[in-house]
């Protein structure tokens, strides 16, 4: 990996997630590994393998959220330093997956801190906008807290990415049978966790019979998920407005 | 009390739409979460209502509180905030209180709908079908999944800002109370745990590896025995064992460290794969 490419993952990575540009939604849209794998894959060159990758990783966090600050890991930082990782160090999806997931937990230790520190600046801000100083009341919010975010997670990435490279595939390169058949393993159960963690916000005891409905359809009919994610929206309407459905317009509303 | 009688045009709006949807998180701290950003929103109307800068900052005072929301479903509020300061430049009898009341008593059912309904429902939705379609090197499900989402996501928060603005704090409660979030918070659980069955079955797909030798005869235990039962029971298994984790209040880090550690294990033994 350049230096260049180094530094434009870690500016990537600091323009998606530091919440100022609204444009990118970052965690809510632009920050999942799927579209950073790919981004990371077109800066180095290779993007449908950076697609890959960066799908393989997001498996792991497809139920992930942030609730009032509380997030569990840090899938921003599996997908943009994950990806570079794996492609720089020829890893397959299965291990991208392992080195996404131990780096999205170390990672998160980072969100903490930079939340923690930007409490500090609260105090500066608050005495400008009492005077009405708005520039000085911006300046105190935004600027800080934008420069540790960048040192924190683009800086750092940068950093990650050259140093990280080598290592890491040398490790991949040495790996005993036993291990890779541990990863495989991992690669295989571990997206089990992310679609648990999203079942806990919207399962219940009537939609799990819809859970095993998709499951049934893709493993015994190999279903197109976006056909079945229609299907289950007509059933949707059913359920909820089944018998409330009038017969022709405008009769029972 | 000087007042400038100011009613807010729509382009007026659309900076402190813009404003919140900037700077709601972009010095997230523990201090005052969304708090901070909220003051750089009012900022925008209060200097636009009052003329001295002591009245607004007087009037900023209230605005310097504690605050955390979904920043998306959260706009209304926001815009009913700027709505009601609004009415009290105008003369209209609404205590400083009044404001600080409405925003602390919405906040946590916003917080609650918006939460799992945007990044409990519908992001994992599309970005399931964009998984789907990026594990099969197809780019246009990144694509897809960008466009939908951040379209919906700015759209949607845009939309309800204004409509915060119009409607008022009467008419908020009443959506709150009317039910409608919740018919889509079930249709939405309908369509995610649809979604979440097909990508369970086509990504969870764990099985045994090891045969049995039976006198001459090898068996593979899997695709002889299990298989012929129900395809993808282990799967099952597996999702079951984890919901009951997360049931017993299990945290999600830990979860997914005995989850790596234990199929690493059995892997490494040649038991799964």
């Amino acid at each position: 990996m350049t230096v260049w490419q180094a530094v434009l993952i870690g500016l990537y990575h600091y323009v998606i997630n530091c919440k100022y540009f609204i444009l990118t939604q970052g965690q809510f849209v632009l920050g999942r590994p799927l579209i950073s794998g790919l981004a990371v894959g077109i800066i180095m060159g290779r993007p449908v393998e950076g697609l890959i990758i960066g799908a393989n990783i997001n498996l792991v966090y497809l139920g992930w959220m942030d609730v009032g600050g509380m997030r569990a890991t840090d899938p921003a930082v599996a997908g943009t330093l994950g990806t570079a990782l794996a492609l720089a160090s020829n890893a397959s999806p299965e291990e991208a997956i392992v080195l996404g997931s131990i780096l999205g937990v170390v990672a998160n230790f980072g969100y903490t801190l930079w939340m923690s520190v930007n409490s500090l600046f609260v105090p500066q801000m608050e005495k400008c906008a009492l005077k009405a100083n708005w520039s000085g009341m911006k300046f105190w919010y935004i600027v800080p807290s934008q420069v540790i975010f960048y040192l924190l997670y683009g800086l750092t990435i940068t950093l990650a990415c050259l140093l990280g490279a080598e290592p890491v595939a040398n490790v991949l390169e040495n790996l005993p049978e036993w291990i890779t058949n541990g990863f495989n393993a991992v690669a295989v159960t571990l997206p089990a966790v992310g679609i648990c963690l999203n079942l806990k916000s919207i399962m219940n005891k009537y939609t799990v019979s819809f859970f095993i409905l998709g499951f049934i359809c893709a493993i015994y009919f190999n279903m197109n998920m976006i056909v079945l994610a229609i299907l289950a929206a007509i059933a949707a309407v059913i359920a909820i407005f089944g018998v409330g459905i009038p017969a022709r317009k405008g009769e029972s509303e | 009390m000087s007042t400038t009688n100011y009613t807010m045009k729509r382009s007026d709006l659309n900076r402190c739409w813009l404003s919140w949807m900037q700077h709601c998180a972009c010095g997230y701290n523990y201090a005052k979460m969304m708090g901070s950003g909220v003051a750089h929103v009012m900022r925008i109307p209060l200097s636009k209502f009052y003329d001295t800068k002591e009245e607004q900052g007087r009037e900023m005072e209230k605005h310097l509180t504690f605050f955390n929301t979904e920043p998306h479903i959260g706009s209304m509020i926001i815009g009913t905030v700027i709505a009601m300061e609004e009415d009290r430049s105008h003369g209209e009898p609404i205590e400083a209180e009044d404001i600080t009341k409405i925003k602390s008593s919405l906040m946590g059912p916003f917080a609650g709908i918006g939460d799992s309904l945007i990044q409990g429902a519908f992001v994992p939705i599309f970005l399931s079908i964009g998984v789907s379609m990026g594990l099969q090197g197809n780019l246009l499900g990144p694509i897809l999944f960008a466009l939908v989402c951040c379209g919906v996501c700015l759209a949607g928060s845009h939309y309800l800002f204004f409509q915060g603005y119009k409607l008022g704090k009467e008419a908020i409660t009443k959506i709150m109370s009317s039910g409608i979030f919740q018919q889509i918070m079930a249709g939405a659980g309908i369509v995610g745990c649809t979604v979440m069955g097909a990508l369970a079955a086509t990504t969870v797909t764990t099985g045994l590896v090891f045969e049995i030798t039976a006198g001459e005869s090898v068996i593979n235990v899997q695709s002889t025995l299990l298989d012929a039962v129900f395809l993808g029971i282990i799967p099952l298994v597996i999702i079951a064992l984890i919901m009951k984790a997360f049931n017993k209040g299990k945290k999600p880090t830990a979860v997914l460290f005995v989850t790596l550690i234990i199929s690493f294990v059995l892997g490494a033994l040649g038991i799964i794969g």
